[in-house]
């Protein structure tokens, strides 16, 4: 069962388009949203929650689409937002009894549970907590309300790494039932290393790839040597390129097609994430260099 | 849409200082009343109600932004939530239209107490609470209108003010001059504000939950 679709989702402004948009998140998993700054990923995060209108396409969140039931699919997400702003004026205890009534499932015990087990005192003003604070506060306020869908915007920037290590262990915990699917945007691709089935890639308001973690692994390889060996990328299908007087680097697609004889000399590695991020987005990278992908 | 009112009204009674100031000045008002004399009764009921208004007014949340945080509004957070815009706008037409029957009352009952006291200032009372009325609710439609158009609560409300001018002008106008003549806003004024009005709860309910 699919908990999350979506199916050719546009959102148009002057200087700036989501286009196209197509994946989804079957339950249970963990879908990582990548993609440099500007790149759409807040966009289409907020797209998704309807808190800015689509331009066209669809978004199914369990079944129901997220404009005409958009109350029954908000009370389905849990979310963590950059810089949410709850009530800055109250306290913590205060913003799970306002806001947290508007929940069908929400539990005020399993709040305060969160906000313990975070070391967050219910009595303290939201306002008055730090950056990593409102990440806690937000998760346990999410987790609150039994989401069947977390929806993650760069949750873990600005966290200690025990908490990130913990926010990371809780995530774990909570896909364990494989009854709740996570959307989870982030910079720290490791992260995703850890946690991510699948990964998308959006630049400049459009999906590069959208599939699991192991497919996209099988899929691409840095190939790596002297500049006297580069001739023999030429034939490759390299979708990023770094080089100098003495040796190059290329991110090779389709690189289980290639036969001994083409990488003789060469090193070939798996790319992390973070690799494949930064071979496909810096234009520094790949400034000059025909990309033949 | 029970629920969004019954969250104002728990949030409104977290602003328990503001809402002792509201009551303190209206008890203040009606004391005064009771024991000044006719001659600076009148000034003193506007001063007075005008500053408690303007309590009122912060305490309802008209024009300050929800969080106090730049270019973020109620609107923008509680959408967030499993509320709809449509059910956000029914919040703040109820919500602002109940700013308006708020000052009526902070106006209407020192107004009372005056005029049974002096039976001689009694023209200026329904002039003076009429007055408010109109000049609160074409102030409130041109809030939603601005709200619509500039997209900030605050920037809304100053720029609905200044809209709103001419009529608040006039309405001073029709109070000076009531315990003269005893003269009433026109219809055409009062058909002009309720206009006003009425446009201001459509752009809020149609237009605006259709943009971003």
């Amino acid at each position: 069962m699919k908990m999350l679709e979506v199916n050719n989702l546009c959102k148009k402004y002057k200087k700036f388009a989501l286009k196209d948009i197509n994946f989804s998140i079957e339950e249970g998993y963990v879908m990582g949203l990548i993609g440099k700054n500007g790149a759409g990923k807040t966009t289409l995060i907020k797209t998704i929650m309807n808190q800015i209108l689509k331009t066209s396409g669809e978004v199914i969140v369990n079944g129901w689409d997220n404009v005409t039931y958009e109350k029954k699919v908000k009370d389905m997400i849990g979310f963590v937002l950059v810089d949410f702003p709850y009530l800055s004026g109250t306290t913590l205890l205060n913003n799970g009894l306002l806001l947290g009534s508007y929940y069908s499932e929400w539990n005020q015990e399993v709040f305060i549970e969160y906000l313990q087990r975070f070391k967050l005192n219910p009595e303290k003003n939201y306002a008055e907590l730090s950056k990593g604070m409102k990440t806690k506060f937000q998760l346990a306020f999410a987790l609150a309300h039994n989401p069947k869908l977390l929806v993650l915007d760069e949750p873990t920037a600005g966290l200690d790494p025990i908490f990130r290590r913990e926010f990371i262990d809780i995530l774990c915990d909570l896909i364990r039932d494989e009854k709740k699917s996570i959307l989870f945007s982030t910079h720290i691709t490791s992260d995703l290393d850890k946690i991510a089935d699948y990964i998308t890639f959006i630049d400049k308001g459009e999906i590069i790839f959208s599939d699991s973690k192991e497919n996209i692994q099988d899929k691409y390889h840095i190939v790596k040597g002297p500049i006297s060996s580069f001739h023999q990328i030429s034939n490759m299908n390299y979708v990023g390129l770094k080089k100098n007087e003495t040796y190059f680097e290329a991110l090779i697609l389709d690189a289980n097609t290639l036969k001994e004889d083409d990488i003789l000399g060469l090193n070939m590695i798996i790319p992390k994430l973070e690799d494949i991020m930064l071979f496909m987005c810096n234009d520094n990278i790949n400034g000059g260099v025909s990309n033949n992908a | 849409m029970l629920r969004l009112l019954k969250f104002e009204i728990n949030e409104l009674s977290q602003r328990k200082g503001i809402l002792r100031i509201c009551l303190s000045s209206q008890i203040m008002l009606i004391i005064l009343i009771l024991t000044l004399p006719k001659e600076v009764l009148l000034t003193v009921t506007m001063a007075f109600s005008s500053i408690t208004s303007m309590f009122i007014m912060y305490a309802l949340d008209v024009t300050k932004s929800f969080s106090n945080t730049p270019g973020t509004d109620k609107r923008k957070l509680l959408i967030s939530f499993p509320v709809t815009r449509r059910e956000y706008a029914f919040r703040s037409i109820v919500l602002y239209t109940a700013y308006i029957g708020a000052q009526v009352v902070v106006v209407v009952i020192p107004a009372l107490i005056a005029a049974i006291k002096t039976p001689g200032i009694l023209v200026v009372i329904p002039v003076l609470a009429l007055g408010i009325i109109i000049s609160l609710g074409a102030i409130v439609g041109a809030m939603f209108i601005f709200s619509f158009v500039t997209g900030t609560s605050v920037k809304s409300a100053v720029l609905s003010i200044i809209a709103i001018m001419p009529l608040f002008i006039y309405v001073g106008y029709l109070i000076g001059y009531s315990s003269v003549d005893g003269k009433l806003p026109s219809i055409w004024i009062c058909l002009i504000a309720l206009l006003v009005y009425v446009l201001g709860v459509f752009v809020e309910l149609v237009v605006t939950p259709r943009i971003d």
